[in-house]
């Protein structure tokens, strides 16, 4: 094999694997128990009390599931209640601090409540999380441009 | 005998639930319009008689706006009952904005901010009439600077927010800490609910029957405040989507707006969420049979009969919610 053919190669089986490794930051916090999955399908249609109660089931069954910590946490906001959603996604950035959505919402979180400057340490946060980008770097990108520009 | 006792008797009263009160649920009425306790602050920013300082201060300062020409009191104007006597304000780029100054009043019980409740908090309110370019047009990276330069902010950041440098969170923090004091002082009508019988007039008395009753006010306006805090489409024709135009949009908001309070109603002429309404005589009619009819009108708005009399004693009622005389004593800005 030329040499060139093997560094390409060493080059694209380490990014995979680092692509792979950050993937399983954000998706592999937990496995998709049916408390989890019930709560995310009330999310998406933005029944968020029901949600509430089976993502608080998920977490008091497995309390190291930081997708439900996180995804609580972002209910929690559409609820209205601010103080807890700081909570929940402390917890979930405790389990895992490269957690994507949490670092993402947790940037949304402080928008909304006028702390502009630690939105901005989320999106630092993000960017090294999300070494070739990431959609969720994308987003609170956008939403810490907008709240500078005046958008509220 | 008592007015009150009178109005009861005589069936006038309707509690805002739609049953006819009776001596038996007089004191019910009258517990739904008591004065609440301490305003509320949030857990993540806790009240502290330094950062409500300092956002009093910030909150009469012009470096506030990006020509360093107007301040959050140029809009909310004590005076004028938190709002600025203009049906649409002009910002700084000098044209009217898109709606009308809400008062800042008793937003510390408030939920959602703004007219169509976009916000969920006051913190992160405060930032977006300062940065906007319609209204006070501020670089929010340069006032952080601009801030940092001026001496005498110094000392009251530093009593805010111990061991941190100055910047934009302390800003909105302090503010909506300040904002949060701004509480409607005790009125002529407070006085009334409290037991004091010689407290308010006869006609406002009536007023207040009507207000509960007939004319169906309380539903939206109720309880201390006289807020449901909800988003609802009153009729008016203006084509603001309200509620309805924001991008999550909960199903039949079009037109929806958020009840204001009716505290110091008196001082805060002109009236709505597009300023249309010049007094609140305007504000009654259109309310007895002015509106325009359309699908998402609130089902609580429907044709009312109310003679002249009527009209005059909910007027007379609504006069008797301006608080005791109260002086706010203007902030010394620092140099």
């Amino acid at each position: 094999m030329q040499f060139s053919k093997i560094v390409a190669f060493v080059a694209i089986t380490w990014i995979a694997a680092y692509s792979n490794a950050g993937a399983m930051s954000s998706a592999g916090a937990g496995p998709m128990i049916p408390e989890f999955k019930a709560g995310m399908a009330a999310s998406d249609a933005k029944d968020f009390e029901t949600a509430e109660a089976h993502l608080k089931a998920a977490v008091e069954k497995l309390p190291t599931h930081t997708s439900s910590w996180s995804l609580l946490g972002f209910v929690s906001r559409k609820l209205g209640k601010v103080d807890e959603a700081f909570k929940y996604y402390e917890k979930a950035l405790s389990l895992d601090k490269e957690f994507r959505p949490a670092l993402n919402y947790l940037g949304h979180l402080y928008l909304e409540t006028g702390q502009a400057a630690k939105a901005k340490e989320m999106l630092d946060r993000l960017d090294s999380a999300c070494f070739f980008g990431c959609s969720e770097y994308d987003d609170l990108k956008a939403a810490v441009a907008a709240g500078k520009s005046g958008k509220y | 005998m008592k007015i009150w006792h009178s109005l009861v008797l005589a069936g006038l009263i309707l509690t805002p639930f739609g049953a006819r009160a009776s001596p038996d649920n007089t004191a019910e009425v009258k517990a739904q319009f008591q004065r609440p306790g301490p305003a509320p602050h949030p857990r993540f920013n806790p009240f502290t008689t330094a950062k409500a300082k300092l956002g009093k201060v910030l909150f009469f300062d012009p470096r506030l706006s990006g020509a360093n020409a107007i301040s959050c009191a140029d809009c909310h104007n004590p005076r004028l009952g938190w709002e600025d006597g203009l049906a649409r304000s002009f910002g700084a780029a000098g044209r009217p904005l898109d709606r009308h100054t809400p008062t800042i009043l008793n937003l510390a019980w408030a939920k959602q901010f703004g007219w169509d409740g976009r916000i969920p908090t006051l913190e992160g309110f405060v930032l977006g009439p300062i940065a906007n370019a319609k209204e006070m047009d501020q670089d929010l990276d340069n006032l952080v600077t601009e801030l940092r330069a001026v001496p005498g902010y110094a000392s009251l950041f530093a009593a805010a927010f111990p061991g941190t440098e100055i910047n934009i969170d302390h800003v909105s923090l302090a503010i909506a800490t300040f904002e949060r004091t701004v509480v409607s002082d005790t009125a002529p009508f407070d006085r009334w609910i409290a037991g004091d019988e010689t407290a308010i007039g006869t006609s406002a008395k009536k007023g207040f029957g009507l207000f509960i009753g007939k004319a169906g006010c309380a539903q939206c306006h109720k309880g201390w405040a006289f807020t449901d805090n909800a988003f609802h489409d009153i009729g008016l024709p203006s084509l603001d989507m309200g509620r309805g135009g924001l991008e999550d949009a909960p199903q039949d908001s079009k037109h929806a707006f958020k009840t204001p309070t009716l505290r110091n109603i008196v001082s805060r002429a002109p009236y709505m969420h597009d300023g249309s309404l010049d007094t609140l005589e305007t504000v009654i009619d259109h309310y007895a049979d002015k509106f325009k009819r359309r699908r998402t009108l609130a089902k609580e708005i429907k044709p009312l009969s109310l003679s002249g009399e009527d009209k005059l004693n909910l007027v007379a009622f609504l006069h008797i919610l301006t608080e005791d005389k109260k002086r706010v004593l203007l902030p010394e800005i620092p140099q």
